[in-house]
């Protein structure tokens, strides 16, 4: 006998700009940003996969905390929690909250994933790595009342993202999202130190069939028909191959879209040309430093590093294509000196790079970074309120936590001041000129 | 491109809609002259720019992107282009 679950699944509300005050009143005051932030939004593709991967016969709904309250007095069997390493504290708010008046908490995602004993002390499950085995399995084992502690999907077959099922966006079609994010690949090639996201998807680059992706985009076109599609994968175009046929299948499907990758795709002015002409409107590219030697200490096999000297050019190449980048550096890296900021403005702005983001190295749970950083005795702080990468949270050897944070700063007022917004404006539109003209 | 000076308003405003449908993908009957551009459209900065400098080129027009700060509707954007490019056939 099939026993019916009232399940709610919560995205928590996260720190997102953390203790840094300097930062957070030019965030809220700067224009620029704000339209940034405004765009910077909106809910990751986890939850709504999750509850298509739920038997329909129980009922579900997800609360995207930045948007709605939750209702802790709602009459439910299972809270179901996600989040990043920023998000956990107030995740285990909620769960004590919702454990406390006898409602079954699960916990899942990338901090779940990497730290689940410390999860297991705020919730009834945890869940490591992909869901679509363990998730439907915890269900059935949740209405024979023998759900376990753990569900690792270590001890599963590998996910086949081309049998997946499609994500129930439609639960969370009330929330106006400027961007609504989809997820058409899982893990990238390139394991940067930094990054976790391998202890949850696995070093195998894998990607869902080019028919459910435009199946994914019309059901999101549907429920928001002008919101923007971001695609949340890591390196989208790892697999060239597999994107001439995306985009063929994509040709009868209207829509504009956000995605991120390697500057690899800069070597390919076809594929730039095929993006551009299917929807491809901004690329964020992880371009990281401006320091070589910064560089090759990040991927085993300095992939980042031996490309350093070809940025200029590679940017030239996809915002020629009208494809606008917007980067991501990190300082605080070990090389990184008091010069740094002040390096990375003059990069950004000598090759009007259309968007920069720059963020702190932060050493997040289940990094090889963290590992390191641990043996080498320079975690500062471990309040994961406080890593949300605008905070300094690592003894660096030559930069004190307030140059670092103060340095951030830095280099957003030189990128995003009035001259060379106008500055870059031209030169976007001289770009977009040329690409009429053709 | 330069325009024939005959072109009529409603024939330059097809030849509008047909580029700003390309570039943001949006099909031309949702063009109403009470839709907002950015808001219900979903046009952003990087895609407006893109639409004005391949308006220049097709109209032979210049458009100053300041201009741009005080229009909010497709009806707005369409007066604005066709006010531009009748003041630039009779120059």
């Amino acid at each position: 006998m099939r026993r019916r679950l009232r399940i709610l699944l919560i995205s928590p509300r996260g720190a997102f700009l953390g203790r840094n005050d300097a930062f957070r009143e030019y965030m809220e005051t700067s224009r620029e940003m704000q339209t940034i932030l405004h765009y910077w939004n909106g809910l990751g593709a986890a939850l709504p996969t999750i509850a298509g991967l739920t038997p329909d016969y129980h009922t579900i709904s997800i609360c995207d905390e930045h948007v709605t309250p939750i209702d802790f007095d709602a009459p439910l069997d299972v809270v179901g929690l996600t989040g990043m390493t920023q998000q956990a504290p107030r995740a285990y708010e909620i769960a004590d909250e919702f454990r406390r008046r006898g409602v079954y908490v699960a916990m899942g995602g990338i901090h779940a994933t990497v730290l689940p004993d410390e999860a297991l002390g705020h919730v009834d499950t945890v869940f490591t790595g992909e869901a679509e085995h363990t998730w439907p399995l915890f269900l059935s084992d949740v209405e024979r009342d023998r759900p376990r502690r753990r569900y690792d999907q270590a001890n599963y077959p590998a996910v086949d993202l081309e049998t997946i099922p499609l994500p129930r966006y439609d639960l969370v079609a009330a929330n106006d999202y400027p961007v609504v994010w989809v997820q058409a690949t899982r893990g990238c090639p390139l394991d940067c130190e930094f990054c976790a996201a391998t202890r949850v998807y696995g070093s195998t680059y894998r990607h869902k069939g080019v028919q459910q992706v435009a199946r994914e985009i019309t059901e999101v076109k549907r429920l928001w028909r002008h919101s923007q599609v971001g695609f949340a994968d890591d390196n989208m175009f790892v697999n060239k191959r597999w994107v001439r046929a995306l985009l063929d299948e994509l040709e009868s499907v209207p829509f504009t879209w956000y995605a991120q990758s390697d500057v690899s795709i800069s070597e390919h002015p076809d594929l730039l040309a095929r993006l551009h002409a299917n929807g491809l409107r901004i690329l964020f590219v992880g371009l990281e430093s401006v320091n070589g030697t910064n560089l090759e200490g990040i991927n085993a096999n300095g992939w980042k590093a031996r490309r350093l000297a070809r940025y200029p050019e590679a940017i030239a190449a996809i915002q020629g294509a009208g494809i606008g980048i917007y980067a991501s550096f990190i300082v605080g890296m070990d090389y990184d000196t008091d010069a740094t900021f002040e390096e990375i403005a003059a990069f950004v702005n000598a090759n009007n790079i259309m968007g920069t983001q720059v963020t702190i190295l932060t050493p997040f749970p289940g990094s090889v970074l963290r590992a390191r950083m641990e043996r080498e005795g320079r975690i500062a702080s471990s309040d994961w309120s406080l890593y949300t990468a605008w905070n300094a949270v690592i003894r660096h050897r030559r930069l004190t936590e307030s140059e670092l944070e103060a340095g951030l700063l830095t280099v957003y007022r030189s990128v995003y001041s009035e001259n060379e917004l106008r500055r870059r404006a031209a030169h976007f539109k001289q770009l977009f000129l040329n690409l009429a003209g053709r | 491109m330069i325009e024939d000076s005959n072109v009529t308003s409603t024939e330059r405003r097809e030849r509008m809609e047909t580029i700003v449908s390309r570039i943001s993908r949006i099909p031309r009957t949702e063009f109403a002259d009470d839709v907002l551009i950015r808001e219900e459209l979903g046009i952003d900065s990087l895609m407006a720019m893109e639409i004005v400098a391949t308006l220049e080129r097709e109209f032979d027009i210049e458009i100053n992107e300041a201009e741009m700060y005080d229009i909010s509707t497709i009806g707005e954007f369409v007066a604005f282009v066709d006010q531009r490019c009748r003041e630039r056939h009779a120059s």
